[in-house]
């Protein structure tokens, strides 16, 4: 427990800089998004269609969900083609040009389209639609930019995801103890 | 109760305070709401919004479609409210009890019923709130309330009638003190949270003579005074029988700040705690007496930690195993009797083979004269932060896969009502965050209620004497080890949504 | 006990009316529930591999009306846990002989999950239709 305490103690006074790594943890894990996918732009006019972009750009496997409504609302009766560009924004690898998977809905027209992404970094992405009724026609596009964003944890993650709840255990611990110990003499 | 009566320090009788600290902050003060929660509408402003949910909800429940994962009430209910309510537990205090939706309508009913009787004295414990606690979580897997919408509509209705039925006929706060199975759930939890209702000031209290905080203040007497009917009562005093400058601690408090408004002095806020500092403390305290003699405080924290574990094993597939064998073992084919038997372990057998043996070697390595259920009664407190642990990496696992469900569910049901998607089409592309992530939480919530708990046992141990702690304290150091160990277990198991494996 | 005034006693029945409609609007506006599928409908939905475990399953759905195939529908099935709060799943079938569908469908977790078939058959008539499918396995 002494062992512990002396831990805890340097801990404590080392709280100043402490705070400062958690604030930076914190940033870091709100930075780097790990969770679902997040709304990259909702009910935006496309074309003849409303779009709608979520993107779950983890590094790896990137993911991106786009659905597209008419203007009623309904889905669009001839599905368009929906192409998804990547690069990264520096141009330090050659653009991708994806297909999608289409998923239709009750509702819209859903389309998934799953590419690769290195590693962190920012990246450009164009989504082309290209009408079926004028297949020459030049495609609508519409873009807009993404920060990739790690992939799981390893051990390291896991000790800074963990690192919160072990400062406030030990801040816990210490602050408990000394309190106990003043109480009793 | 002071264990073996070994140590000079040990205080009996008297109400072993927590050390008075130089800075409370005060929550109130600190938020700008000192004066704003004296006011009568400021527990109704949090009540109205989650009684209109409610009502939202029980609509849903029996008007919206019958898939749990579409129905507003079971995704509320089992996923949301729960969460939340942990959640501020954890960082704040027991808000779901302050902004209560069945206070209001209780609150509703005594105007047109008042209460005439007390609660029978028989009652007046927590004996039957463990049963109601135990019959919730009972009921909650034999009718598979998580899917159940209609079930789920059916318990909130059944939560309203009860506040009523029980508080239009028994005065003060009784369905709140002594029946609420969510109550006591927030009683304890509350126990671990940085903020208590609290006086600002013991010195303004000693010289108080009127005690509003407790009475409540009422009408002037009107000069001469010909009747001796009871005058109309302005605002309420503590309806739980907490007379603020005995509190000690969250327990029975229900944050509805009635003392505060009371309080002439605004003499009363929220102040921050040492959270589970109370749960060391012995001796008698105002509305509570003393908690470590009381067998029903000691069942409740028992109930409250092994329920916890036992309700996260039935989400995990090695439950289900059991529950096939046993069926085939005893060739029963209903599942009600082997969920009997699974509770009746669960909550009852192994918590008393455990905790009678964590006190019988605590006896043996101190020589205490003490009986062992006297033992047990005096640590069952240090099973609560371990249980509030449990509960919230449970909860909080339900709560982050699947906080963003809450949107496309309600885009479905607003698209449903009115015909049009006024909120958007249901993006049912929103989960939460990925399970990997919620498990690293999951060992932190745990982590932190080990630690809480040792903390308890080392404060309970120390208060009794300062010679015998260690040897006190480390059997139920290892117990607290062995129910972080199973909980662990449990948390890391693949977790399966899954529904009893019979049927009824 | 506080005694009540007349003024009290109306502005209590006044909040007890306001609750009250609040509760009848709200479940006039919640009671409705998607179409349910016809009474003359047949609905068999097969998965493949069996027993289902975590992953992705191939899964057919064969409608019938009236013991006819029914063709040129738009079938869409969405996979649900039956505890609340999990995301859905969801997979278009493609018509592989008449009245019959087939496609993907991922199970992300084990447990109960349900199926929702949901039919848009050619005449524009939308109904839907639910499947238990108990225990799905961890792999």
């Amino acid at each position: 427990m002494k062992a512990i305490q002396a831990i805890s103690c340097f801990v404590v006074r080392r709280s100043r800089r402490l705070v400062g790594l958690i604030v930076v943890a914190i940033s870091h894990l709100c930075h780097g998004h790990e969770g679902p996918p997040f709304p990259v732009v909702i009910d935006q006019s496309f074309g003849e269609q409303a779009i709608s972009v979520w993107a779950d750009p983890d590094i790896g496997e990137a993911t991106f969900y786009v659905s597209l409504n008419d203007a009623d609302g309904r889905r669009p009766r001839i599905p368009p083609r929906l192409r998804l560009w990547v690069q990264p924004k520096s141009g330090r690898l050659l653009p991708v040009l994806c297909e999608a998977q289409v998923l239709p809905s009750r509702d819209s027209l859903q389309f998934v389209f799953q590419t690769t992404f290195d590693q962190r970094d920012y990246w450009v992405v164009r989504i082309f639609q290209e009408l079926p009724s004028a297949p020459d026609a030049r495609p609508i596009e519409w873009s807009f930019e993404v920060e990739s964003t790690p992939p799981g944890y390893d051990a390291w993650d896991l000790l800074i995801y963990l690192f919160p709840f072990a400062f406030f255990g030990i801040m816990w611990i210490v602050t408990f103890l000394r309190r106990a110990q003043r109480f009793q003499t | 109760m002071t264990l073996p009566g070994i140590d000079a320090h040990s205080p009996s009788s008297s109400q072993q305070s927590v050390p008075a600290s130089k800075q409370r902050r005060d929550a109130l003060r600190i938020l700008g709401l000192s004066r704003i929660s004296r006011s009568r509408c400021f527990r109704t402003a949090l009540q109205a919004p989650l009684l209109l949910v409610s009502l939202l909800m029980v609509a849903h429940a029996f008007g919206g479609p019958q898939w749990a994962p579409k129905n507003l009430a079971t995704l509320l209910t089992w996923v949301h409210f729960r969460g939340l309510v942990v959640l501020a537990l954890l960082f704040a205090g027991n808000l779901f009890c302050m902004a209560c939706p069945f206070v209001l309508v209780r609150d509703l009913a005594r105007r047109l019923h008042p209460p005439r009787w007390k609660w029978p004295k028989v009652l007046r414990n927590k004996w039957p709130a463990v049963f109601l606690f135990a019959t919730v979580l009972f009921s909650y897997e034999l009718f598979d309330l998580w899917s159940n919408p209609l079930g789920t509509g059916v318990l909130i209705v059944l939560y309203f009638v009860a506040i009523v039925v029980v508080d239009i006929s028994f005065e003060r706060a009784t369905f709140c003190k002594y029946v609420c199975p969510v109550g006591q759930f927030n009683f304890l939890s509350s126990l671990l949270s940085p903020w208590e209702v609290a006086v600002r000031d013991p010195d303004t209290c000693a010289n108080c003579r009127t005690k509003e905080c407790i009475l409540g203040t009422t009408a002037p007497r009107p000069e001469p005074s010909v009747d001796f009917q009871p005058l109309p009562i302005l605002q309420r005093g503590c309806e739980l029988g907490l007379y603020l400058p005995r509190k000690s601690g969250n327990m029975d408090c229900t944050f509805c700040l009635d003392c505060a408004a009371a309080c002439p002095h605004d003499n009363i806020g929220i102040l921050s705690q040492m959270p589970a500092e109370h749960l060391t403390t012995s001796g008698v305290r105002s509305g509570i007496g003393a908690p470590e003699r009381r067998r029903d405080l000691a069942a409740l924290s028992v109930l409250f930690c092994f329920g916890a574990i036992l309700n996260a094993f039935a989400m995990i597939q090695p439950v289900y195993a059991l529950e096939s064998y046993v069926a085939t073992w005893l060739h029963w084919n209903v599942e009600w009797p082997i969920l009997t038997l699974l509770f009746l372990f669960g909550l009852v057998i192994i918590p008393a083979v455990m905790l009678g043996t964590t006190a019988s070697v605590c006896k043996a390595l101190t020589h205490s004269p003490l009986h062992l259920s006297d033992i047990v009664c005096s640590y069952a407190r240090s099973l609560v932060p371990m249980g509030f642990g449990i509960w919230l990496a449970h909860y909080g696992f339900h709560f982050f896969t699947g906080i963003l469900t809450v949107i496309p569910v309600t885009q479905a049901a607003v698209a449903s009502t009115f015909g049009a998607a006024y909120l958007g089409r249901p993006a049912w592309q929103l989960g939460g965050l990925p399970e990997r992530v919620v498990y690293v939480l999951e060992l932190g919530f745990l982590g932190l209620g080990f630690i809480g708990s040792c903390l308890v046992v080392h404060g309970i141990s120390h208060q009794v004497s300062q010679q015998l702690a260690a040897k006190m304290g480390a059997p139920w150091y290892a117990l607290q080890v062995l129910l972080l160990l199973s909980a662990w277990w449990i948390m890391s198991q693949p977790m399966e949504m899954r529904g009893t494996f019979l049927g009824g | 006990m506080t005694p009540r005034s007349p003024r009290r006693k109306r502005t209590v029945h006044r909040h007890g009316t306001i609750l009250v409609l609040a509760v009848a609007i709200v479940v006039q506006g919640g009671c409705q529930t998607p179409p349910q599928k016809p009474a003359t409908a047949g609905v068999t939905v097969t998965f493949n591999p069996l027993p289902l475990s975590v992953g992705d399953a191939q899964v057919t759905v064969t409608l019938t009306d009236e013991s006819q195939a029914v063709s040129g529908a738009t079938v869409e099935v969405e996979g649900n846990m039956n505890h609340a709060g999990m995301k859905p799943t969801f997979a278009t079938l493609t018509e592989v002989a008449p009245g019959s569908y087939r496609g993907t469908l991922s199970f992300t977790m084990a447990g109960d999950w349900f199926v929702l078939v949901n039919v848009v058959e050619a005449n524009g008539k939308r109904w839907t239709h639910s499947i238990e499918v108990p225990g799905v396995r961890v792999p």
